[in-house]
């Protein structure tokens, strides 16, 4: 999840439809590879630099994004949020920021106490009373004023009328106790925080002359349309949320818009296909890194006084973090299953820490159950298989993202044979819900009631009950929806960004064309690309954050206790002990995992996975290309081809992501030797808008550990 | 020399290396029956070895006297690669019928024998060193030349040229299987099918083209960065490209074949000095593009900065416009009206590339 983007925006999915590229005059591709990554959309890039637009690539590699840039800026791995700081540092050195825009779209004025480092908040001025209201210190009547727009305003409105708000300055205002409280500018101490990063100083970090920074900075502030976009794999540094957060920033001052994190559609109407019933959704990253026990690879990896000075956090302290984050219900957390039933998730490729994931998930699951297309990496470990139809013998809607405007329709050719006993994943559900409600009536035990979530009614609160008995009628809306096709026609009449297709014209072109109501903040024109926040820029609409404005200042007690109340940077925490850092981007060979094992797509690699190394890094180890390797550290080991690529910057390692782990000896994955490893930023909750959901979780950090190679 | 000459053009400034065309092709023409090996359309990294391997020295073509020149078949294991399947079985089913073991791991899912080469092997490896490594992605098919060696050297005249569009095809029912054709063709571009004894190669898709339609590789190119059409059509794009903007340089046109491949050659970021700062020099140096697209790179390399600056500036250029590919209608000039008409009745040698399948007696067996 683009978590940097959640603190800012309060969704972390936001910028543009990717034929917006066209239209750009100056476009920085920032840890995103999308000659790579999004093939059906890169031509969109190329085609705006022969209208003339500026392409910049900012990358580790020479990956093949950067070879049709004008500019690649390599970056040392992970610290991408000192040079993100250091654009902030120049655009507000050399006066490059745009006022009106951050007065009126941002909480960049608001009041910020020096005392104890909070935003002035109601309840500071009033005893008991609100503590979602905030101030700004207002140019026009000489005193502090309340903004509208944030949670708790009366007023939804990011106008803001005849206020004036000051971006600089120091004040004292009146606390309910009559004590003065001295305050100052959320603008002021994100300038305070990016003097420090000037890019003279941040040059020994990022390896990037301040030459460049300077012009980057400059360029980017000076153009019409620039656009800045970012690859997910910022996210798997620790600190991906600063740069991410830092990146937000810059385009803010600038008055440009967003930073781009592949912003997603908005497919409103599909609500009654759930039940009604709070669901047991869990955290994904710390429901895994608790059922992995993977604070073990984390302590081993991590142990020593390096990460500590980097991260401001001990590493136990880090895990005790989690732990505290999972019993104050920030993030929520059910508990280990017993059983456990996959669906479209090849959880044991996912997982970092591999080998040490899988044994302990599997030590705690008595029976395990995968519906699979084929069989992975975790079908292989299941106790039953259950054999699902394919992507092209199932009725279905494929959305995109949010990359452009089409989702695609999976129609099944006509008197297709299912393979074997192959069903429909929709149908598989049908019947274990069938089956589930017989043998609970057999049983007897029809209801059950669940022990975390109530229900209130009336004045008693009540346990919501899990409804054994009906489980198949609920599944199906009382029958409404028994085969993938009635679910399709169903989603296309209730769905309204699906309006107005019909299931006969959209079988027959194989996609639908979304209209207007998919755009989440901003219309879904029929006629130009898609940008985020039309509401917001223009029909002053709040932003679902805290401030209700674009958002540069949390004073979460963890944030400010770790010096992030504001964006600012952190050093990349690869233990020194190991001398390469391991990184593992999008490949061009799959979707993660599937296809990566298709015949067809591997005669166009070597056949076996392969791991690339610098030509210095090599030539030290006396590794020559296509010899085998063992890549390793004090988490695990794997073994691989090596593969040299002069494109890569030494001291790092890189492994296109996702291979099978059963394309390795031993079963042995890529990601055994990667440590878990949380970001203690993404620990945070119960604050604002950040609080856990689709808007707000935390990543795995794929990218912050170190290995050796050697000959093996 | 045929009456007329199709032609294609690859802007290597749009190609992503995504091998959408590779796969085009091969799910067409080459997935089946003694082709598995061949790829009649690949993209390889250069500078690199390329498929087959080091194809660029492997000789063919006519020498500065016009003379034809021999060069070496290439091996299927060391140069193309042999295609590989998986071993599922031992992979993913060992322990069928035994008791499974505690995951003590089964051998993994792998190439039944370890491959030795392929057509991609070398992908994104280039040149240069660190930070100023290069690397560009070259595309090849067939390239249908207007003096073609494989034609020159084939002893049975199995070979013809197309007098209606100059497409280069073997037929089937003359080829015996001789190779000299291989040998010929500098480019490595025509094949040896081990299962019919023939001699096969890219057909630019002739069927569809017939049709009014691109060939598969072109019409599926996700990139958008082929132009095809005939030479001599001044309203399409090959046209454009080729003779009035000059835009379009032929591979290695000193192989003496007259390539009807065009290639723009590619721009590139420019090198980093010892500080990390952009210098004013192109990353890919001019002769490594000069080497391959001739002694013209460095000006046309010019005119589309040029071009460039004029859309940047907002005014109009033809030749940007062009590149920029807004249109499949526009990239791609067919016409199936022209093949209606310029139909030969009894002339035409349009031998289908159904394929025969060798029975022990000798009749040959149609494909299935």
């Amino acid at each position: 999840m683009f978590t940097g983007a959640s603190l800012a925006y309060g969704i972390p999915n936001v910028g543009t439809s990717l034929d917006a590229w066209f239209e750009m005059d100056y476009i920085v591709l920032w840890g995103f590879n999308p000659n790579v990554t999004r093939i059906p959309d890169a031509h969109y890039l190329w085609e705006a630099k022969w209208r003339g637009a500026k392409v910049v690539v900012i990358a580790p590699d020479y990956n093949p994004t950067a070879i049709h840039a004008d500019l690649w800026i390599p970056i040392r791995p992970g610290t991408d949020s000192f040079l993100a700081l250091s654009l902030v540092h120049v655009v507000l050195e050399e006066n490059l920021y745009q006022e009106e825009f951050i007065r009126e779209q941002t909480d960049l004025p608001f009041l910020v106490r020096e005392d104890d480092g909070r935003l002035l908040r109601l309840a500071d001025l009033r005893k008991g009373s609100r503590d979602d209201v905030f101030f700004c210190w207002d140019e026009a009547s000489g005193k502090h004023a309340a903004l509208p727009g944030s949670q708790g305003h009366f007023r939804k409105t990011l106008r803001l009328g005849t206020l004036r708000p000051a971006l600089t300055g120091r004040w004292q205002v009146t606390g309910h106790d009559g004590r003065a409280i001295p305050v100052t500018t959320a603008f002021e101490r994100v300038r305070a925080e990016a003097a420090k990063f000037a890019p003279e100083r941040t040059q020994a970090h990022t390896g990037i002359h301040p030459e460049v920074v300077r012009r980057l900075a400059r360029e980017y502030a000076a153009a019409h349309d620039p656009g800045l976009t970012i690859g997910f794999s910022l996210h798997k540094y620790a600190w991906g949320i600063l740069a991410c957060w830092g990146q937000a920033l810059f385009c803010a001052l600038t008055g440009h818009d967003v930073v781009d994190t592949e912003h997603q559609w908005s497919l409103g109407g599909i609500g009654p296909l759930s039940s009604p019933k709070p669901a047991r959704f869990g955290s994904g990253f710390l429901g895994e890194w608790f059922a992995g026990k993977m604070w073990e690879t984390f302590l081993r990896h991590y142990a020593g006084k390096a990460f500590a000075e980097r991260s401001g956090i001990a590493p136990e302290e880090l895990v005790r973090l989690a732990e505290h984050a999972r019993e104050e219900k920030w993030f929520a957390h059910h508990g280990e299953p017993k059983v456990r039933l996959l669906f479209a998730d090849n959880t044991f490729r996912r997982n970092k820490s591999s080998v040490h994931y899988r044994k302990a998930v599997l030590d705690a699951t008595e029976l395990l159950v995968n519906a699979n297309v084929r069989m992975d990496s975790s079908a292989e470990l299941a106790d039953y298989v259950l054999p699902a139809a394919s992507h092209y013998e199932t009725w279905d809607i494929r959305g995109e993202v949010g990359y452009h405007r089409f989702a695609n329709l999976a129609v099944p050719a006509p008197g297709l044979a299912p393979v074997g006993e192959a069903k429909t994943e929709w149908e598989i559900c049908r019947l274990l819900a069938e089956h589930i409600a017989a043998a609970a009536k057999r049983r007897g035990i029809d209801r059950v009631a669940d022990p975390e979530f109530t229900v209130t009614r009336g004045e008693a609160k009540e346990p919501v009950t899990r409804d054994l008995d009906t489980l198949a009628d609920d599944f199906t809306l009382q029958g409404k929806l028994a085969t993938d096709k009635d679910v399709v026609q169903w989603l296309l009449d209730n769905v309204p960004a699906f309006r107005p297709w019909k299931l006969t014209d959209a079988a027959e072109r194989g996609f639908i064309v979304l209209g207007s109501e998919a755009g989440l903040t901003s219309p879904l024109y029929a006629d130009r690309p898609y940008r985020s926040f039309e509401e917001q820029f223009y029909l002053k609409r709040p932003y679902p954050t805290l401030s209700g404005r674009q958002q540069f200042y949390v004073d979460h007690a963890l944030y400010l206790r770790l010096g992030c109340a504001c964006p600012t940077a952190r050093a990349p925490l690869h233990p020194p002990k190991f001398p390469l850092a391991f990184y593992s981007p999008h490949t061009r060979w799959g979707i993660h995992s599937t296809w990566r094992t298709s015949k067809l797509m591997l005669r166009m690699q070597r056949g076996v996975p392969h791991v690339n190394l610098s030509r210095a890094d090599a030539a030290r180890r006396g590794i020559r290309d296509g010899d085998r390797v063992r890549v390793f550290n004090d988490v695990g080991a794997f073994y691989a081809r090596a593969k040299i690529l002069p494109a890569l910057q030494p001291g790092t390692l890189m492994m296109d992501h996702a291979w099978e782990p059963h394309q390795f000896a031993g079963r042995a994955g890529m990601d055994t030797p990667v440590a878990g490893l949380l970001s203690p930023l993404e620990l945070a909750g119960g604050w604002g808008h950040l609080r856990f959901g689709a808007e707000w979780d935390g990543n795995q950090l794929a990218n912050e550990s170190a290995v050796d190679v050697e000959r093996a | 020399m045929s009456k007329r000459q199709l032609a294609m053009v690859m802007d290597l400034n749009k190609c992503i290396g995504c091998q959408t065309c590779t796969m085009a092709c091969k799910t067409q023409w080459t997935n089946r029956n003694g082709r598995d090996y061949m790829y009649w359309n690949n993209v390889e990294t250069q500078p690199g070895r390329g498929y087959p391997r080091d194809w660029r020295r492997a000789g063919g073509g006519f020498d500065d006297a016009g003379a034809l020149t021999r060069g070496r078949v290439p091996d299927l294991a060391r140069d193309y690669g042999a295609p590989f399947d998986l071993d599922y079985e031992r992979a993913l089913n060992a322990d069928a019928g035994h008791a499974p073991p505690a995951f003590a791991a089964p051998p993994p899912l792998a190439p039944t024998a370890p491959p030795a080469y392929g057509p991609n092997w070398d992908e994104d490896q280039g040149a240069g060193d660190y930070p100023n490594a290069y690397y560009f992605y070259l595309p090849r098919i067939c390239n249908h030349c207007s003096n073609p060696a494989c034609l020159a050297a084939c002893p049975r005249k199995a070979i013809y040229k197309r007098e209606e569009d100059g497409i280069v095809l073997v037929d089937q029912s003359r080829c015996r299987g001789y190779q000299h054709c291989i040998e010929a063709c500098p480019y490595k571009k025509v094949y040896f099918n081990p299962q019919f004894n023939r001699s096969e190669k890219c057909i630019f898709c002739y069927p569809r083209v017939e049709q009014g339609r691109a060939p598969a590789c072109a019409h599926q190119c996700v990139g958008r960065i082929r132009f095809v059409g005939f030479l001599d059509d001044e309203d399409g794009p090959v046209f454009k490209l080729v003779t009035k903007w000059q835009a379009a340089l032929p591979l290695h046109a000193e192989f003496g074949t007259r390539p009807n491949v065009y290639y723009v050659p590619p721009l590139s970021p420019p090198r980093l000095d010892a500080e990390g700062r952009p210098t004013g020099e192109r990353r890919i140096p001019d002769a490594v593009l000069v080497e391959r697209f001739g002694p013209r790179v460095p000006e046309v390399l010019a005119l589309l900065e040029a071009e460039r600056e004029r859309k940047r500036r907002g005014e109009r250029s033809e030749l940007m416009d062009t590149l920029i590919a807004y249109r499949h209608a526009e990239m791609f000039k067919l016409d199936a009206a022209y093949y209606g008409a310029a139909k030969p009745k009894a002339a035409r040698r349009v031998i289908p590339i159904v394929a025969e399948r060798a029975r022990p007696d000798g009749a040959p067996e149609t494909e299935a």
